[in-house]
């Protein structure tokens, strides 16, 4: 293949990316269920000086779509665990979830994520399915790739650099 | 009419087939290359530069549970084996080319030593890796190793800084009295112009299923420059369904085969190449029945399906806080893994268990969440670690062969059938002591090496146990092995039936032993040698 054609093919690919500006339409969450599941990926990956958070990435798009293909398991402990913190944000502080202000929505996750690792019962559980897909959803987007990580792959290079540090001996 | 009258019917167009086909026809044979599934155009059909986010939702629609898993995983063949046991797995690719299209293009030659264990001394197979490493193009370093002897290579291609990491480690270790090498990986990719026309790799690190076909495929070399002697006929979308004897049964005369349309037709030769893969050859051989051969065809010796084996392994991570600061922006390269840590036992057996390991060792931002899987805890400080995790961290990817055993094995489900009504191949697999006693070492000796290189570990198997070791689906070998003695061996050294003169092996079944190192390779050498071999006989009109 002719280096002329293979630009065409990276030039078609960055134009195929999805336009991250228009809202996204959930498949799996309600539209209230999809804003609780986007804060809570935020606490866990907030924005910060050096790079944006997890709202900002857009995760919230790839997560629905996993779970819209999930297991029916999967599903239901998403369901039921956006409605336990639902549960917990009206026990604790009498009103929505998302209502409260970002402190307490933090003390919400807190109370889930203690003893991490170790729990076996269902807010445990759903902890980590939250955790494991946030972390997922955020590492592959493009935020994290061009503003956290700075990487600038896929634009062909002829020689590959690797380590000349004399140092790194 | 088509014409249906040749003189070598190769079923299976992988890096076995492939060879042997370009190998005969340039040997002036008439050769009928007969692959079950379509042509894929590289850039067209796979391999495109798409990221997870963008094709997420294609591939999860299509059943795949993650958009990072193989785009050829068990391609229209889902569940195509019963597995039997420790998870074993199978991955076949019916396409033009086979395998070849998503291999991760490792080529590394066996060593004397590991062919001490074979009919023949490495010295008969070496011009043959020679003959196939110029006609792939093959990037590597010379290492002067004892039992990973060089090969023919163009440019080499460095490691990342982790990866030199690494590389102290091992040197702490041998001026200890270690006894293992970290070389640089040597890889089936063009850094240099090549007699192929090929385009020059640009290290965008997709090599799975190289857009450009910068990495070897039998669909982009092998194939096409044997239908430029106008004597390779290529026969896609066309399933193998019997193969056909005289009427005595001591000679293959040809096959049938079935469109993917459902129309049946047939070849006719005077030699048959199998070359379908480990798993799907013996199960071709296992499926003939008469009252000839009432155990499967060239299966006297009873050794059909037997002596399987694979490779297996675990991965631990190791974070150097030393390369933080350095340029990330273009870690791709030719993939996740640059270098590999070999040259373990050779020399002197380890005591615990037989055989030995190699270690993959790779860096760079790819896709991959295994390193921060364990990462505790949530928040900003969280994530300034995840980061670091990912942007300075080395994963070291074990690769040991399984014990062979008459535990692991295949046979026909009866229960099972194709779509031709043909029962589908049964994998019996079982991890032994050896196994796990090998993977212990390979957690040990992995830790030893990011410590000593002045990194700490991240990340690691929870124990050496079965639930957390993985089988390479890819590598199955040795379900017809060859050998000396037709009691005891499927096909002679040169990879020709003992029991059924005009067949003949061109795959990794014909394995009798298995090194720690990549199989390609060693196929490819061996398919050309025996297509030597079988021209030759042609000619003496020995068929």
């Amino acid at each position: 293949m002719e280096r002329r054609e293979l630009f065409k093919i990276l030039g078609a690919t960055s134009l195929a990316a999805p336009a991250l500006s228009a809202p996204y339409q959930p498949k799996f969450f309600s539209t209230a269920e999809a804003s609780v599941a986007e804060r809570l990926a935020d606490i866990i990956l907030p924005s910060d000086a050096s790079s944006p958070g997890a709202a900002e990435a857009g995760v919230l798009r790839y997560i629905d779509i996993v779970l819209h293909y999930a297991s029916p398991e999967q599903k239901q402990r998403w369901k039921k665990g956006l409605a336990a913190v639902e549960a917990d944000a009206q026990r604790r502080f009498s009103k929505p979830f998302l209502d409260c202000d970002r402190a307490s929505q933090e003390q919400v996750l807190a109370s889930m994520a203690e003893n991490e690792g170790r729990r076996q019962d269902e807010s445990g559980r759903f902890f980590e399915a939250l955790k494991r897909l946030s972390v997922e959803a955020y590492h592959f987007s493009p935020a994290n790739w061009q503003k956290n990580v700075r990487y600038a792959g896929h634009k062909p290079i002829s020689e590959f650099p690797g380590c000349r540090h004399p140092n790194h001996r | 009419m088509a014409d249906t009258q040749f003189d070598v019917c190769v079923v299976g167009s992988g890096h076995g087939g492939g060879i042997a086909a370009y190998a005969l026809a340039m040997a002036g044979l008439k050769v009928a290359l007969v692959e079950a599934g379509p042509r894929l155009r590289a850039g067209i059909d796979f391999g495109r530069h798409n990221e997870p986010y963008e094709i997420l939702e294609e591939r999860l629609k299509a059943g795949y549970t993650s958009p990072i898993e193989s785009l050829f995983r068990d391609r229209g063949e889902r569940n195509h084996f019963t597995g039997v046991g420790d998870r074993p797995n199978h991955g076949l690719l019916k396409a033009v080319g086979g395998r070849s299209l998503c291999w991760a293009g490792h080529v590394l030659r066996f060593g004397p030593l590991d062919y001490q264990q074979w009919p023949m001394p490495y010295e008969q197979v070496a011009p043959y890796y020679s003959r196939v490493e110029r006609f792939m193009g093959v990037y590597g370093h010379k290492d002067h190793l004892s039992n990973m002897p060089d090969g023919e290579f163009l440019k080499n291609v460095r490691w990342r800084c982790q990866e030199s990491m690494l590389k102290r480690g091992v040197e702490r270790l041998k001026k200890k009295g270690a006894r293992m090498e970290l070389v640089e990986l040597r890889k089936a990719m063009l850094t240099e112009p090549h007699s192929s026309k090929r385009a020059l790799c640009h290290f965008c690190g997709k090599c799975g299923n190289c857009c450009v076909d910068a990495k070897y495929t039998a669909a982009n070399t092998a194939i096409p420059q044997g239908m430029r002697t106008g004597r390779l006929t290529l026969l896609s979308d066309s399933t193998m369904t019997r193969i056909l004897m005289n009427a005595d049964e001591t000679k293959a005369t040809g096959i049938e085969y079935t469109k993917t349309g459902g129309s049946t037709h047939s070849v006719s030769c005077r030699a048959l190449v199998l070359a379908c893969s480990t798993i799907e050859t013996a199960r071709q051989l296992l499926l003939y029945r008469s009252r000839r051969h009432p155990n499967g065809l060239a299966n006297s010796s009873g050794q059909v399906g037997r002596n399987l084996t694979s490779h297996f392994g675990l991965t631990v991570v190791g974070h150097f806080p030393e390369v933080r600061g350095r340029d990330a922006s273009h870690d791709d390269g030719t993939g996740y893994y640059h270098c590999l840590l070999t040259g373990l036992n050779w020399d002197k057996p380890n005591p615990n268990y037989e055989g030995t390991y190699q270690v993959q060792c790779g860096a760079g931002y790819t896709p991959n969440t295994f390193m921060v899987r364990d990462v505790p805890g949530y928040g900003a400080a969280f994530k300034r670690k995840l980061l670091d995790y990912n942007m300075h961290s080395a994963g070291m990817n074990m690769q040991g062969t399984l014990l062979s055993s008459p535990r692991k094995f295949i046979d026909l489900d009866e229960s099972r059938k194709d779509r031709f009504g043909q029962a589908l191949p049964r994998v019996h697999l079982h991890y032994e002591q050896n196994d796990l006693n090998m993977a212990r070492d390979m957690i040990e000796t992995c830790e030893q090496i990011i410590r000593a290189g002045g990194g700490e570990v991240i990340a690691k198997p929870r124990a050496a146990t079965a639930e957390n070791m993985v089988i390479d689906y890819n590598h199955w070998v040795g379900t017809a092995r060859m050998g000396g003695d037709p009691k005891t061996s499927v096909v002679n050294p040169m990879g020709r039936s003992h029991e059924v003169k005009n067949l003949f092996l061109a795959d990794g079944s014909v394995f009798p032993s298995y090194p720690e190192k990549n199989p390609v390779l060693t196929i490819a050498a061996l398919a050309w040698r025996t297509s030597d071999h079988l021209a030759e006989l042609a000619r003496k009109g020995e068929l």
